[in-house]
C-alpha cells in the first residue's frame, strides 16, 4: 500500500514532466527553432557613402570630406576615472581646440557595462590635421582612430538654398527611414532633402553567426551597400556666384531658367553657410542668422511670396483673351484713374496724367493700370482666377525642392473660405495689376514667363541626372489666341527696347533682343488722399516696394528666362534691370545663347 | 616466494608468518566473495551504464576538455563504489555510523564559522593542510541514510508503524542537518534531504495519523512561515518562476524546443555549441540532451531513471525484514526521484532554479561519487543479507532484542 502511494505520486510528477517536454520539443518546435535562429544571427549594417551633387559643368557642390573620428575604449570611467581623463588629455594634447568637458560628457552618456564598443568622442577631424599625429595617437591602446567622412559644401553660401544641408536625424526621421536610422544623418533642406533617399544610397549588411558572447563565428551573408548615387544639376555654379556677388548689399532673388524648365541659377540673397549645420550649428550662429531682417534662411525663390505687381499683366491679358477674345481688340482710354462704386472710390493708374488711348501692346509696354482695371471688371475675378491658376499662379511649380510655397490667386470662393466675406469689385481691380491678395514666388513668375515666351508650361528642374537617370522634362503645351499673344510679346519687347519702355535703359543695348516686364509690388498701401506718390527713394528702406523684373531672350528664339526681385528696391526697371542685363551679358559671354539673326520687329503699333 | 624468503635470511621469518596470516585471511575473504557475488544485484549496476555513457558523450561534445575530468570522476566513483562495497558495513555499523554522523554535523557547523563563501552562499569548508574544499552537505545525505538505517534496524517499527516518540526521534536525525544546510543557504540540497528522509520514514512505516497532522501543518506553514524567511535571491527565483522565465530557463526552453522530435546533429545544436545554453554540462545538461536527441532522447533517459527508481523500490519491498536494505534502497530511490524531477522541472520552467544536478548525468564529481558510494553500500548490504546466518555475534544481539523469528 505504501509503495503504491509513493509510485502514484511519482507517476503524477513524471506525467506532468513528459507532457511538458512533449509540448516544448514537439508541439512548439517551430516557434523555438525561430527563437534559436534569432539567437545565433546578428545583422550588422554597413553605411553607404552619400552621393555627391555636381553642377552642370561637373563642379562639385557637395561631397564627403575624408577625415578621422576619435573614439575612446569602453569601461574607462568605471573604477579608475583617471584612465578616462588621461585618454582625453592625450587627445586634447594633440588637438588643443577640442573641448574636454564635452568629450567627457559624451563618453559618460554612452558608457555602460553592456557597451563593449569604443565610444566616439570626436566626430570629425580633417585629414591633414590628423595625419601628422596619427602615428603617435594610434599607439595608445585606449584611443581608436577611424576613417570618417563629413559632408562638405565647397561653395558655401552661394548655393545653400538649392543644395540645402544635412544634419543629425531626429527620432521621427529615424522611424520613417531605416537607412536614416543607421546613417544618423539626413538631408534637412534643399536637394539634400528632396533627393535624400537617392543620395543616401542603400544599406549593405552582413549577417553573422554569433555565439552567446556576441562573438562572430561565421559570415553567413554579405550584401554590399549601394552608394555613390550622384546628382548632376542644371545649375551653373559660376553663374550662381556671379549673381550672388552682383547683389552686393541688396536682398532678393533671381531665377535663371531655360524655357524647358532647366534651372541654370536660383539665387536667394542673403544666404548662409550650410557647413555650419553639418556637425550641428551652435546657438550663437543660429541666433545671428535667425534674427537677420533680410531672412538669410528663407529660400526667397520658392518660399518668398510677393505681390507680383505689374509682372502679372501678360498673364492677366492672356486670361482676358481666353475668357473673352473680342475684349482685347478694343482699346481703353486712360485718364489716370477709374472711379468705382457709389462712393466713387478712385483706382489710380501709376501715371497720374494717364496714358490716353491704350492698346494691348501699349498697355504692356507702359504698364497702364487702367487698361487692366477696365478689362478685369468685364471678365470678372472667377474667370480670371481660373485661367491664372492654369498659368501657374497660386499653384506649386513642381520644382524638385522641398516645401515649395504656392502663393495665392484669389477668387470669390477663396475669399469666402479664408475671410468669410463676400468679394468686392475693387478687389478684382487691384488683383488685375498683381496687388491685393495675389502672391507669387519668383519661381512661379519665371515659369509663367516661359509660358508666355514659348506657349509651354514647364516644371522647373534643378536636377538633370539623378543616379545616372536623366530627369524627364515636363511640358504642357497651351494654345493661346495668336494675335493677342503676339501683341503681348511685342509689348514685352517694347519694355526693353522702346524708349518709353520701363526697362529700356537697362536692357535695350544687349547682344540679343530681350523682352520683359517690370513690376513694383507695394509693401505698404497708398492712401486715398494721396494725389502724388512719394518717390520710392524717399521712403524708409523696409517700407519701400519690391522691384520685379521678368524677361526672356532672345526675343524671337527664347532660350533663357531671367526673373529677378530686389526686395525694397523700388522700381523694377531701374533696380532689377541692371542685374538682369549683367546676367544676359555673362550668359552671352559663356555661350549659353545660340546666336539668332536679328529680325526686324514690327514697329507699326508704336502709338 | 616463500622459498626466496627462507633461503635469503632467517630474519625474515617473522614477516613470513605475517604473510601466511594474511594469505589465510585472503582465502577467508575469497570465501565470502563467492557469497557476495551470489547475491550481487548485477541488473541494478547495468541500469546505470546508459546514464554514464550518454553523459560522457554529451560532455565530450559540449566541452572536450571536460571529458578527461569526467573519466577521472568515473574512476574515483568506481573506487568509491568498491570501497563502499567491501566495507563490512553490518559489522562496523554500530560504531561507524554515530561517529560519521557526528563528524558530518561538526563539519556542517564549522561551515558556519570557517566556511568559504562562493557566490553569496557558504557551502564549502577547507580541510586544513590538504587544500581541498568539500561540501559537507553532500556527505550528510549518506550520513542521514546510514543513521536512519542504523536506528530503524535496531528499533524496527510495529505493524501499524512508528508511534509519535520514535517519529520525533527519527525526525531529529533529519531536521538538524536540514536546518544547518538550509542556513548555508542551500535550500535545494536541504529539501532533497528532507524529502528523501521523510520518504524513507513513509516507506518504513509511521502511523497514518502522524502523516495527516504533518501534511495539514505543512500546507498551512509553507506560505506563512517559510516565505518571509527566504533570502532575497531565493524570493527573486520564485518570483521569476511565477512570472517570466529567467534568461537561463528561456535559453533552456529554446534549446529543448529546437530539438524537435529526434534532435539535431552536433554542429546543428547551435544553442549549446554557441554557448547560449548556460551551464550546459552540469545543471542544464538535460536541455542539451533535448537539443541533441530531441523528444525521443529525453523520454529515453527519463525512462532509464523511472526503471531505476522502480527497481530500487522493488528491492526495498522485497526486503521487508531487512530494514537496512529497505532504508538504503528506498532512500536512494527518493534521492533519484527528487534530484531528477526537480532538475528537469526547473529546466522546463515548472520549478524555480534551485541548482540541483541530474543525478549520475550532470558533469560534476560529487554527484557521481556520492551516488556510487550509496550504491556500493546498498550492494554490500544486499550481498551480506545472509550475514546473520554466519555471524553468531550479531545473531545473539538480535535475539536479545527479540527481532529474530
Amino acid at each position: 500500500m505504501r509503495y503504491k502511494i509513493v509510485i502514484v505520486i511519482f507517476l503524477i510528477f513524471w506525467g506532468i514532466l513528459l507532457h511538458r517536454v512533449y509540448n516544448i520539443s514537439v508541439k512548439s518546435n517551430i516557434y523555438y527553432e525561430k527563437l534559436a535562429k534569432e539567437n545565433i544571427e546578428k545583422k550588422i549594417h554597413s553605411k553607404p557613402t552619400r552621393g555627391e551633387i555636381l553642377d552642370r559643368n561637373g563642379k562639385i557642390l557637395a561631397y564627403n570630406k575624408i577625415g578621422f573620428s576619435i573614439s575612446i575604449a569602453p569601461h574607462l570611467d568605471s573604477g579608475k576615472k583617471k584612465k578616462l581623463d588621461s585618454a582625453i588629455d592625450t587627445i586634447v594634447g594633440y588637438f588643443p581646440d577640442l573641448n574636454k568637458s564635452v568629450m567627457k560628457k559624451v563618453y559618460q552618456q554612452q558608457s555602460s557595462h553592456y557597451n563593449h564598443k569604443f565610444i566616439k568622442v570626436v566626430d570629425f577631424i580633417q585629414y591633414d590635421h590628423m595625419i601628422s599625429h596619427y602615428p603617435a595617437l594610434s599607439l595608445n591602446e585606449n584611443i581608436l582612430i577611424e576613417a570618417e567622412t563629413n559632408r562638405y559644401y565647397p561653395y558655401n553660401k552661394y548655393a545653400s538654398h538649392i543644395i540645402g544641408y544635412i544634419g543629425r536625424s531626429n527620432e521621427k526621421e529615424n522611424t520613417t527611414d531605416p537607412v536614416v536610422e543607421v546613417v544618423g544623418r539626413v538631408g534637412k533642406s534643399g536637394l539634400e532633402r528632396s533627393y535624400n533617399s537617392v543620395l543616401q544610397g542603400e544599406l549593405g549588411y552582413q549577417i553573422f553567426k554569433v555565439n552567446a558572447r556576441n562573438k562572430e563565428i561565421e559570415l553567413l551573408k554579405n550584401v554590399d551597400a549601394k552608394d555613390n548615387k550622384n546628382i548632376i544639376t542644371n545649375i551653373d555654379i559660376a553663374l550662381q556666384k556671379m549673381i550672388y556677388d552682383r547683389f552686393g548689399e541688396d536682398s532678393g532673388a533671381v531665377v535663371v531658367m531655360r524655357p524647358n524648365g532647366e534651372v541654370l541659377a536660383a539665387v536667394s540673397v542673403p544666404s548662409f553657410n550650410p557647413n555650419l549645420f553639418v556637425g550641428g550649428i551652435n546657438f550663437k550662429d543660429w541666433k545671428a542668422l535667425q534674427e537677420d531682417l533680410d531672412h538669410p534662411f528663407t529660400n526667397k525663390f520658392i518660399h518668398g511670396t510677393y505681390p507680383p505687381g505689374s509682372t502679372i499683366k501678360m498673364g492677366m491679358a492672356l486670361a482676358f483673351s481666353n475668357a473673352n477674345p473680342q475684349l482685347l481688340d478694343r482699346s481703353e482710354h486712360c485718364r489716370g484713374y477709374i472711379k468705382l462704386g457709389k462712393a466713387d472710390h478712385k483706382f489710380r493708374c501709376w501715371s497720374s496724367w494717364g496714358h490716353g488711348a491704350t492698346s494691348l501692346r501699349k498697355a504692356i509696354r507702359e504698364s497702364c493700370d487702367v487698361f487692366f482695371y477696365n478689362k478685369s471688371l468685364e471678365v470678372g475675378i472667377d474667370a480670371i482666377a481660373k485661367n491664372m491658376r492654369d498659368f501657374g499662379f497660386g499653384t506649386a511649380t513642381g520644382i524638385d525642392l522641398p516645401t515649395e510655397y504656392s502663393g495665392i490667386m484669389p477668387d470669390k470662393n477663396w475669399k469666402m473660405r479664408r475671410y468669410k466675406q463676400p468679394w468686392y469689385m475693387g478687389e478684382t481691380v487691384i488683383s488685375s495689376i498683381g496687388q491685393g491678395y495675389v502672391l507669387s514666388t519668383p519661381m512661379q513668375i519665371a515659369r509663367y514667363t516661359a509660358l508666355v515666351a514659348t506657349s509651354n508650361l514647364v516644371t522647373p528642374q534643378i536636377a538633370s541626372i539623378v543616379d545616372n537617370q536623366i530627369v524627364q522634362k515636363v511640358e504642357i503645351p497651351f494654345h493661346f489666341n495668336l494675335k493677342h499673344l503676339t501683341e503681348i510679346r511685342a509689348g514685352m519687347y517694347d519694355v526693353c527696347n522702346h524708349p518709353k519702355g520701363t526697362a529700356y535703359k537697362a536692357l535695350h543695348d544687349m547682344p540679343f533682343l530681350v523682352a520683359g516686364k517690370t513690376g513694383t509690388s507695394q509693401v505698404v498701401s497708398i492712401g486715398q488722399d494721396v494725389k502724388k506718390r512719394i518717390s520710392e527713394e524717399d521712403m524708409e528702406y523696409y517700407t519701400r516696394s519690391h522691384a520685379w523684373i521678368t524677361t526672356y531672350a532672345p526675343y524671337d528664339d527664347p532660350q533663357i528666362i531671367v526673373t529677378a526681385i530686389i526686395e525694397h528696391g523700388g522700381h523694377g526697371g531701374s533696380a532689377a534691370g541692371p542685374i538682369v542685363a549683367d546676367i544676359y551679358r555673362w550668359l552671352h559671354q559663356k555661350g549659353y545663347v545660340k546666336p539668332v539673326v536679328k529680325t526686324e520687329v514690327d514697329e507699326s503699333d508704336n502709338r | 616466494m616463500e622459498r626466496w624468503f627462507l633461503t635469503k635470511s632467517n630474519q625474515h621469518l617473522e614477516i613470513i608468518s605475517h604473510l601466511k596470516i594474511s594469505i589465510k585471511s585472503m582465502k577467508h575473504l575469497l570465501e565470502i566473495d563467492t557469497k557476495l557475488l551470489k547475491n550481487f544485484n548485477l541488473i541494478l549496476m547495468l541500469q546505470m551504464i546508459p546514464l554514464w555513457v550518454i553523459s560522457a558523450m554529451l560532455v565530450n561534445e559540449i566541452q572536450p576538455s571536460l571529458y578527461d575530468k569526467q573519466m577521472l570522476y568515473y574512476a574515483v566513483a568506481l573506487v568509491g563504489f568498491f570501497v563502499a562495497f567491501i566495507m563490512p558495513w553490518r559489522k562496523i555499523l554500530w560504531w561507524f555510523v554515530p561517529i560519521f554522523y557526528a563528524i558530518n554535523l561538526g563539519l556542517l557547523v564549522s561551515v558556519e564559522f570557517v566556511g568559504k563563501s562562493i557566490l553569496g552562499a557558504t557551502r564549502w569548508v577547507e580541510i586544513p593542510g590538504v587544500g581541498i574544499t568539500v561540501q559537507p552537505s553532500e556527505f550528510m545525505k549518506v550520513a542521514v541514510l546510514m543513521m536512519l538505517g542504523y536506528i530503524i534496524s535496531r528499533n524496527p517499527p510495529s505493524k501499524s508503524g512508528y508511534g509519535l516518540w520514535m517519529f520525533l526521534k527519527l525526525s531529529i536525525v533529519i531536521l538538524v542537518p536540514f536546518v544547518l544546510i538550509a542556513k548555508e543557504p542551500d535550500l535545494g540540497t536541504a529539501l532533497v534531504l528532507l524529502i528523501a528522509g521523510y520518504g524513507v520514514l513513509f516507506i518504513v512505516g509511521v502511523k497514518w495519523q502522524i502523516w495527516a497532522v504533518l501534511v495539514s501543518f505543512v500546507v498551512i506553514a509553507i506560505p506563512s512561515l517559510i516565505y518571509p524567511n527566504l533570502h532575497d535571491y531565493q524570493k527573486k527565483r520564485i518570483n521569476d518562476f511565477l512570472n517570466e522565465p529567467s534568461y537561463h530557463v528561456q535559453q533552456a526552453l529554446i534549446a529543448i524546443g529546437a530539438g524537435g522530435v529526434d534532435g539535431n546533429q552536433k554542429d546543428e545544436a547551435t544553442q549549446t555549441q554557441l554557448k547560449f545554453l548556460p551551464i550546459s554540462t552540469s545543471d542544464f545538461i538535460f536541455a542539451y540532451l533535448g537539443e541533441r536527441f530531441g523528444f525521443v532522447g529525453m523520454v529515453s533517459i527519463v525512462l532509464v531513471y523511472i526503471l531505476l527508481i522502480f527497481h530500487l523500490l522493488f528491492i526495498a519491498s522485497q526486503h521487508n525484514e531487512d530494514y537496512l536494505i529497505q532504508v538504503f534502497a528506498s532512500g536512494l530511490a527518493f534521492l533519484f526521484f527528487v534530484y531528477m524531477t526537480v532538475n528537469i522541472y526547473m529546466i522546463i520552467g515548472l520549478a524555480p532554479v534551485v541548482g540541483l544536478p541530474l543525478p549520475m548525468f550532470s558533469h560534476g564529481g560529487t554527484s557521481f561519487i556520492i551516488f556510487s558510494v550509496i550504491f556500493g553500500i546498498l550492494q554490500n548490504l544486499i550481498a551480506f543479507k545472509d550475514f546473520l546466518k554466519y555471524n553468531s555475534d550479531h545473531k545473539t544481539f538480535m535475539l536479545s532484542k527479540n527481532r529474530l523469528k
